[in-house]
Parts: C-alpha cells; sequence; structure tokens
C-alpha cells in the first residue's frame, strides 16, 4: 500500500471519502485497481485518463454487456475515457453500499443510448440484444412482443416510453436489482 | 404509430424538469414504505408542475432538515442542468455551488451542516471532479459568511450522535481492511454469479455469529472453569484414559471435561484471593443472554430482509419482464465463461416466458385437475408419514442407544444417512407431483427438508427432556448425543459428499461427459440451517459447542469453496438470491425460536441431575433466578415487574401487540389497493390528455371537427371509446403544432 499512498495528500483521501462510499483504505486499495489497467501512465500521473479501451480491460467491464455504456456515464469528459476520479466514483456507485436511487439514476442513464432522458423502444431493444448475447437472436416479432410486455408493465402513463420515475418504479419494486447492480472492488 | 408529442424539442426542458420532479416522491419512498403512495405524481399533477417550473423551480422549500429531501431536491437540479450541452467544469461547479447556497441548513459554519454538506454531496449524481471542485467552493463560501443559526437542543443532539456514530463506523471500516474473505466471495462471484456468492454470505454470517457466541463462551465459561481445574487446590483428574473415537463420540473421557455441562462446578472460583467467580449464575447468565442476542440478532436479520424483498417490492414479482431485462445482468460477473452463460440463461428466460404467454393457458379439464389435486394431497399425507415414521424411528434408535457403544454409533449412522438420503427422495417425489411453478416444487421440497431436521431434533430434544429423571446426569449425555450427531454431520455432508462428488466428477470425465454439475445452494444451505440448529439445542449444556461449530463452518467453507471452484460450473438457471434467502433466514428463525421455547420450559420444569453440573443445588434450573432476586422483593421496580408478568398483564401486552400488527398488514393492504387505483387512474389520465391535445390542436388549427362541433364539448361522456385511443399525431403536423403550441403558450 506504500506506494499508493505517496500518490495521495491526507487531503485528497479525505475527500475522496466523503465523496463516495468508500473508506481510505478502499481508495487506495480502488487506485491499485487503476494502476493495474496502465502501470505506466498512471505510475506518472495518479490521475491520468485512461482511453475507454483500457478501461474496458478491467474485467467486470469487459464482459460486461454494457461496458461502453458504462465507461460513457461515468466519464467526465462523456467520450467513455476515465480518469482515476470517474473509475472511483463508477466503483463507489457500483459498491455495496450505496444506495438504490443512486444506483437506478446510473442505470437509467447506461440503459438511455440515444440520451434523450427516457427508455424508448429503441432503447428497449438495444438493452435487449446486449442483453441476451450476440450469440442468441429473438425474431422480430418476439422482440415486439418482448417489448410491448415491458411497456405494460412499467409504462404508466402510456406514452410508449419510460421516463426516470417509471424506471425508478419498477426498480423499487424489484427485490434482485440491489444484487445484480453492484461490483465488489 | 402514436408518437408522443411531449418527448418534442419544443416540450423537453419542461418535461425533462418535470420527469425529475417525479424523483421526488419516488426517491423518498423508499424512506417511508408506509404513506408514500399517496404521492404518486399523477398527470395532472404532473402538467401543472412543468407549467410552475421555470428556473424559480428551485424555489420548494428546502429548509427541512431531513438531508434526503436536500439531496433528491439538488439532484434534480444538477440534472436539469448536466444532461444538456456539457459547458465547462468550473461554471457548472458555480452554478451548483450558487443553488446549494440557498439551502440555509447547508451552509451554516457547524458540524451537522458539514455533516449534510457531506451527505448531500454524496448522493449528488455528479462525477468525482465535479464533486471535489464543488466542495471546495461551498468550503470557502461557508467559511465567508459564517453566521451561526442556533438549532435546538435535541436536534443538535440527535445530529451529534449520528456524526459519531458514523464516524465511529468509519472508523470501524477502515479498522478491518476489508471484509472476511472479501477475495474468494469475488472471485466467486465473478466466475459463478451472485447464486453461489449468496450461499457463502449466508455461511460466513452464521460463521461469524457464532464465532462471536464462541468466543464469549469460551471466556466466561469455559476459562474460569480450566482455571479452577489446573489451580493447584482442586486439582481433579480425569478417570478416563483419551480415547481416539471418544473424538468422534464425544463421550469417555470428554465426559469429564469442560466439554459438558457435568462437568462445571456449582461453587465460586476463588482462585486470586478476593476475587469470585460465581459460576452458575455466571453459566446461567451467559447462556441465557447468548440465546436471546442470536435471537435478536435473527429477528432484526429476518425482518430486514422480509421488509426489503417483500414489503417494500409488493412481493416484487409481478414485473417480471421489467425486471429480467432491467436487473437481469450480474453486474459482479467477471469471467467470459460466466459471461456467457448468463446471457443464454437470460436469452432462454425471455424465451420461456414469451412463450408460455403466447401458448394459451392450458385449459385442464376437470378430471385432470381432479387427477393432480389427488395426487398432490396423497403425496403430502405421505410425506407426514415419512415424517412420523422418521421420528418413531429416531425414537427407538434413542431408546436403544444407551445399549452400548455399537448402538451409539448406529443411532448416529442412520439419522446422518436419513438426512443425507430423504431430501434427494423429496426432491423426486416433487417432480411428480406436477405443481404449476417450478418455484412452487423448490419451497416444497425446501420445506419438506427443513421439516424433516426439525422432526429429527425435536424427538431427540423430546427424549431427554421426558427421560430426564432417573439418568445420572441427563444433561452431558443430551449434549453428547448433540455433539455426536454434530460430528457425523459433518462426516457425512463434508467429508462423505466430497469423495462422492470427486468421484462423480471423476467418472464423467471418463465417460467423456460434461463433468461439472451445478452447485446444490439450496441443499447446502439447508444442511448449514440444520447444523446450526443442532448448535442451539446442545449449546445450553455444553458450551464448548460454539466453537466447535465455529470450526466445522470454517472447514465446510474452504471445503465448499474449493468444490465450487474445481467441480462446479456457473448454474444455468438464475437463483432468485433475495427471496430464497430470505425464506431461509425464515426457517433458522423458526428453528431458534422453538428452541428458545423448548429450553426455557426445560430450565423451568425439568428437574436438574442431583449429581453433576453447576445447578446441582436446585431441584429446577430457574431457581437460580428466584433464589437470587429474593433480595431484590422490596424493590420498586420488581414489584413494577411483577405486576406486569400476571397474566393479565401480559394478556395486555399480547393483545396491544395482535391490535399493532393487525393495524400495520391492514395499513399494507390499504396501500396496495390505494396503488391499483391510483395506477388505473394515471392510465386514464394519460388518455384524457391526449384527447385533450388533440382538441387543443383541432381548435387552434381552426378546424373544429364537425364531429366535435355538437355538445359533446360540454359532455365528455358522449365520446364514444374508440376516439380515446386514435392516433393523435398521424393527423398533425408535429412542428406546427408545436409553433403554435409556443405561440399560444
Amino acid at each position: 500500500m506504500g506506494q499508493g499512498k505517496s500518490q495521495f495528500s491526507e487531503e485528497e483521501l479525505q475527500d475522496y471519502q466523503d465523496l463516495t462510499y468508500f473508506t481510505k483504505k478502499e481508495v487506495l486499495y480502488a487506485h491499485q485497481k487503476f494502476k493495474f489497467l496502465a502501470p505506466e501512465k498512471v505510475g506518472h500521473n495518479k490521475n491520468a485518463k485512461l482511453p475507454m479501451s483500457k478501461m474496458l480491460n478491467y474485467p467486470e467491464l469487459n464482459v460486461n454487456p454494457f461496458g461502453d455504456r458504462i465507461c460513457k456515464v461515468f466519464s467526465s469528459s462523456r467520450d467513455g475515457d476515465c480518469t482515476f476520479e470517474d473509475f472511483l466514483d463508477m466503483m463507489s456507485v457500483f459498491s455495496e453500499n450505496s444506495p438504490k436511487s443512486v444506483k437506478a439514476e446510473h442505470a437509467f442513464r447506461i440503459f438511455d443510448f440515444d440520451g434523450d432522458d427516457m427508455l424508448g423502444m429503441s432503447d428497449l431493444k438495444q438493452v435487449i440484444e446486449r442483453l441476451i448475447g450476440k450469440d442468441n437472436h429473438l425474431s422480430e416479432q418476439e422482440m415486439e412482443h418482448l417489448i410491448e410486455n415491458v411497456l405494460e408493465e412499467a409504462d404508466l402513463d402510456d406514452d410508449r416510453a419510460l421516463s426516470f420515475a417509471e424506471f425508478e418504479h419498477i426498480i423499487n419494486r424489484s427485490s434482485d436489482f440491489m444484487n445484480a447492480f453492484r461490483m465488489r472492488l | 404509430m402514436y408518437r408522443p408529442t411531449h418527448r418534442t424539442p419544443a416540450y423537453q426542458p419542461q418535461n425533462r424538469m418535470a420527469a425529475y420532479e417525479n424523483t421526488i416522491p419516488m426517491s423518498e419512498r423508499s424512506a417511508q414504505s408506509f404513506d408514500y403512495f399517496a404521492s404518486v405524481p399523477t398527470v395532472s399533477s404532473l402538467a401543472q408542475r412543468s407549467r410552475s417550473l421555470g428556473h424559480e423551480a428551485r424555489s420548494r422549500d428546502y429548509g427541512s432538515e431531513r438531508p434526503n429531501l436536500v439531496v433528491s431536491g439538488m439532484k434534480k437540479f444538477t440534472k436539469a442542468y448536466f444532461t444538456g450541452p456539457r459547458g465547462n467544469l468550473d461554471l457548472h461547479a458555480n452554478k451548483i455551488v450558487e443553488k446549494l447556497e440557498e439551502d440555509k441548513s447547508l451552509m451554516e459554519d457547524t458540524p451537522v451542516s458539514e455533516q449534510l454538506r457531506k451527505e448531500a454531496l454524496k448522493n449528488l449524481p455528479q462525477g468525482l471532479t465535479m464533486k471535489r471542485c464543488v466542495k471546495s467552493k461551498l468550503t470557502k463560501s461557508v467559511s465567508q459568511k459564517s453566521k451561526r443559526k442556533p438549532i435546538g437542543f435535541w436536534k443538535r443532539l440527535k445530529y451529534s450522535i449520528n456524526i459519531s456514530f458514523s464516524k465511529f463506523v468509519a472508523s470501524l471500516k477502515n479498522f478491518n481492511y476489508f471484509e472476511l474473505w472479501h477475495g474468494s466471495l469475488k472471485d466467486i462471484e465473478g466466475r459463478f454469479g451472485s447464486g453461489y456468492a449468496s450461499y457463502f454470505k449466508f455461511l460466513r454470517w452464521l460463521f461469524v455469529m457464532n464465532f462471536g457466541v464462541a468466543l464469549l463462551s469460551l471466556g466466561l465459561l469455559v476459562v474460569p472453569q480450566i482455571i479452577l481445574d489446573t489451580s493447584a487446590s482442586n486439582k481433579t483428574t480425569n478417570t478416563q484414559s483419551f480415547n481416539f473415537r471418544n473424538i468422534f463420540i464425544g463421550d469417555g473421557f470428554f465426559i469429564e471435561t469442560v466439554f459438558y455441562y457435568g462437568h462445571y462446578t456449582n461453587q465460586f472460583i476463588e482462585v486470586i484471593p478476593h476475587l469470585s467467580f460465581d459460576m452458575p449464575a455466571s453459566y446461567f447468565s451467559v447462556t441465557v443472554i447468548l440465546y436471546v442476542l442470536s435471537f435478536v440478532v435473527l429477528a432484526v436479520s429476518v425482518a430486514e430482509s422480509y421488509r426489503r424483498t417483500f414489503i417494500e417490492t409488493e412481493g416484487g414479482l409481478q414485473n417480471v419482464y421489467a425486471n429480467r431485462i432491467f436487473c437481469g445482468w450480474d453486474y459482479g460477473i467477471a469471467t467470459k465463461e460466466a459471461a456467457q452463460l448468463k446471457s443464454s440463461s437470460i436469452y432462454y428466460e425471455l424465451k420461456e416466458l414469451l412463450s408460455e404467454e403466447l401458448k394459451d393457458v392450458e385449459d385442464w379439464s376437470c378430471l385432470v385437475k381432479f387427477w393432480t389435486y389427488t395426487i398432490q394431497v396423497v403425496v403430502n399425507i405421505l410425506v407426514l408419514v415419512i415424517l412420523a415414521a422418521v421420528g418413531w424411528m429416531t425414537w427407538v434408535l434413542m431408546k436403544k442407544s444407551n445399549e452400548g457403544e455399537i448402538a451409539v454409533y448406529i443411532t448416529a449412522l442412520v439419522i446422518n444417512i436419513i438426512i443425507m438420503v430423504f431430501p434427494s427422495l423429496f426432491y423426486y417425489i416433487s417432480k411428480h407431483e406436477d405443481y404449476k411453478n417450478p418455484r412452487i416444487t423448490l419451497y416444497i421440497t425446501l420445506g419438506r427438508t427443513y421439516l424433516l431436521g426439525a422432526v429429527i431434533l425435536g424427538t431427540i430434544l423430546a427424549f431427554w427432556l421426558i427421560h430426564a429423571e432417573g439418568k445420572n446426569c441427563w444433561e452431558t449425555l443430551l449434549a453428547a448425543e448433540v455433539y455426536r450427531l454434530i460430528i457425523f454431520d459433518f462426516l457425512f455432508s463434508v467429508v462423505l459428499s466430497v469423495i462422492v462428488d470427486v468421484g462423480y466428477f471423476i467418472g464423467r470425465y471418463f465417460l467423456n461427459r460434461e463433468p461439472k454439475t451445478e452447485f446444490n445452494i439450496a441443499k447446502h444451505t439447508l444442511q448449514i440451517i440444520y447444523n446450526q440448529g443442532l448448535l442451539w439445542v446442545g449449546f445450553l449444556y455444553s458450551p464448548i459447542l460454539p466453537a466447535v461449530v465455529t470450526l466445522k463452518m470454517f472447514i465446510i467453507w474452504y471445503v465448499n469453496q474449493g468444490c465450487v471452484r474445481k467441480l462446479c460450473r456457473p448454474p444455468k438457471r438464475t437463483w432468485r438470491a433475495a427471496q430464497t434467502q430470505t425464506w431461509f433466514m425464515m426457517m433458522i428463525f423458526v428453528s431458534i425460536l422453538l428452541i428458545i421455547a423448548t429450553h426455557g420450559y426445560a430450565l423451568k420444569s425439568v428437574r436438574t441431575s442431583q449429581t453433576c453440573g453447576p445447578f446441582k443445588h436446585y431441584n429446577y434450573t430457574y431457581e437460580i433466578v428466584t433464589t437470587h432476586i429474593e433480595d431484590l422483593e422490596q424493590d420498586l421496580a420488581w414489584r413494577v415487574i411483577m405486576n406486569v408478568t400476571k397474566p393479565g398483564g401480559l394478556a395486555f401486552i399480547m393483545i396491544a401487540l395482535g391490535i399493532l400488527v393487525y393495524y400495520l398488514r391492514e395499513h399494507a393492504l390499504a396501500n396496495r389497493d390505494k396503488v391499483k387505483m391510483l395506477k388505473e387512474t394515471l392510465v386514464w389520465l394519460a388518455k384524457d390528455k391526449k384527447f385533450l391535445v388533440q382538441m387543443y390542436n383541432d381548435v387552434t388549427k381552426g378546424e373544429i371537427n364537425p364531429h366535435l362541433r355538437d355538445n359533446r364539448f360540454v359532455d365528455p361522456s358522449r365520446i364514444l371509446p374508440h376516439e380515446f385511443t386514435e392516433d393523435v399525431s398521424s393527423s398533425v403536423d408535429e412542428d406546427d403544432f408545436h409553433a403554435r403550441f409556443k405561440k399560444y403558450s
């Protein structure tokens, strides 16, 4: 841990502890993980910006069908490239201690591909396609039927798209969300 | 195709604000589970809000002290700014700070307000870089303004307690760097998904609890006794020599050690002069307190878990599709193999759901229905008969087991074979019962297996309590029995089952089949529940048992973990961890409840052995309490207690609790109805809106529909139903509409 410690001032660590759901030690541990993605670059500059391709080497993001979306949502420059602070933020949201509302907020943004603040039909379609993987295919009709069912359950005001409120409504009703939307550091 | 008009650009800013406005009730909901339904937004209120939303929209009073309100307020605010075009960091930070500064309670130079600020910032849906920038600006501005406003004493007290508590928790977290076995859990979660991990978490939770109990009982009971045994004045020698097989049956040599109740002294231990240790009182209070403590811990966890999975989510089963899609992916997965399996499991589940839906609901003929129900009834009766037979057999075996060492072995062997074989039998039976849902099949099998364990434990306990009189030191014999079962259970369910699994693996490997099988979460969880039940049965009479069980769980952890890693593959079907886990918790809770009740009876009404143990001076164990409190009888508190515990008082308390539970239950039911009603209202209002928009549209265009020219304008009930669902946008040029709308609004 000694190496990591020298890169941060006590003040910065305190800041990180106050602003995330981590303790100081966990912050340092997260930094180690970050450094592991690009030892050279991060060794020079602790808050270096790593391109999305590097970020996707992180095991959980690598196999996650929404890996690139996650990077984009958390990236402060919105293009998927992440600094350490972005990474820490990501880990903090995915940690066990972050509340449901924060997680739901980010999940919504991850699923909102076109960024119109609504999960429309096209968003839902992309989510489903990514979920079932490249090897599996649903026929056009099945997909339509599926989306229809989702909307029937979730779309309360009948506008053929899910607003954040409607999305959160679903999330609040799900006992599995907190278990699923979580990465261990 | 109807395209929602309000998603077009002209509407968007307002609408977005409105959408976030909705997040207030939504996010507060988790905090106040009972009255939240009242605040589900309706479309009309939504429209009203969006009208009033300008830049002044945030003028809502955040003066309230509740941090979550503050947070959700800011959440909305920042979202509104930052989902728009990205400007530079500083500018945005300034804006956030400006808004935050409006809230007086956040801007005071007190620790309370600082804590609130931290909370607010933490829950802000912003990048960390932004948060830090905001934080430094805020701190600056706070120290500049720094005008103190007095807050009430109680509030201050409450906050300072909260703050010091959270500081304490933070320091505690810092202290134990990471949770126990963090690495292995992460590895299992990454490779096999959160289903398997939930088993290991459950095991870890019980392990930690037992570890705590073991430490206390070792420290307060075993160690003092050992000190007494080894002190020069009281040196006792064990009359029996140690034999290797004693470890398995727990008799002989062990009978006269700190293992069992019988060995504990009924005197004061006074090794250091003037410092005496009252063994009987200590034995009684430590065991009772530990039981009560375990009970409380369990009750709290069960309630918590129940609240999370069943109350807050209303059972959580209605939104099957949305749940599969939004909560389907397990973000902890970290290997390609597991990810692929997860993808295909989601795929097959979705397919299954769709095909179930498309297939018409099977219309079972009366005869088939009758046949299935008959089978189910018959099987359930059969299972009850089997359980009764198991109970009877245990009883007979217990009777025989006094007749020599071989009988002892046979008893333990037979009981363990039953426990090992019968769950598979139950599983097999339930497959032929044709329950509609695989989940019901699973729960029924779980329930039966649980009952099996309960019957066996119950029979053993009942046997000893009934045959207590006339046996020499029955407490020790009962404890030895339990110890034996724990050890044999270890041999069977850990050692033997590993050998079987490995053999199976090798066999399949040489047959060129996929050698890896699925890890049976349900079976293994029930096994540790049974194990825990054994511990609670025996702990009262064997203070060292928690240590033994802790050790056993420690070994089980590593053995099962090895098994999972080497011999198992990720599950093909999703294991609904949260709900099943709640059932397991309830099972374990029921176990401890029943066991404590039985022990209570034993302490009160079963004669203690007169030749051994700390309570040999008393006829009944509870007399230790009465003798100790005789001195207190004059005390006022005591008299109050006596009056409260009179039958009338107790009945009153019970009735009050009953009423409370009834009230809460009714409340929950009423809320459910209300939600249903509101949902319907929402849909209807949406349709109203659609209709009104069309009206508006027509009127602004000056092309009032000839059909509408009659008095249906005034009397909406005369509009035919199909006009509600009529496509709005197809008849209207959207851009034109928005241009006009802007002009008019």
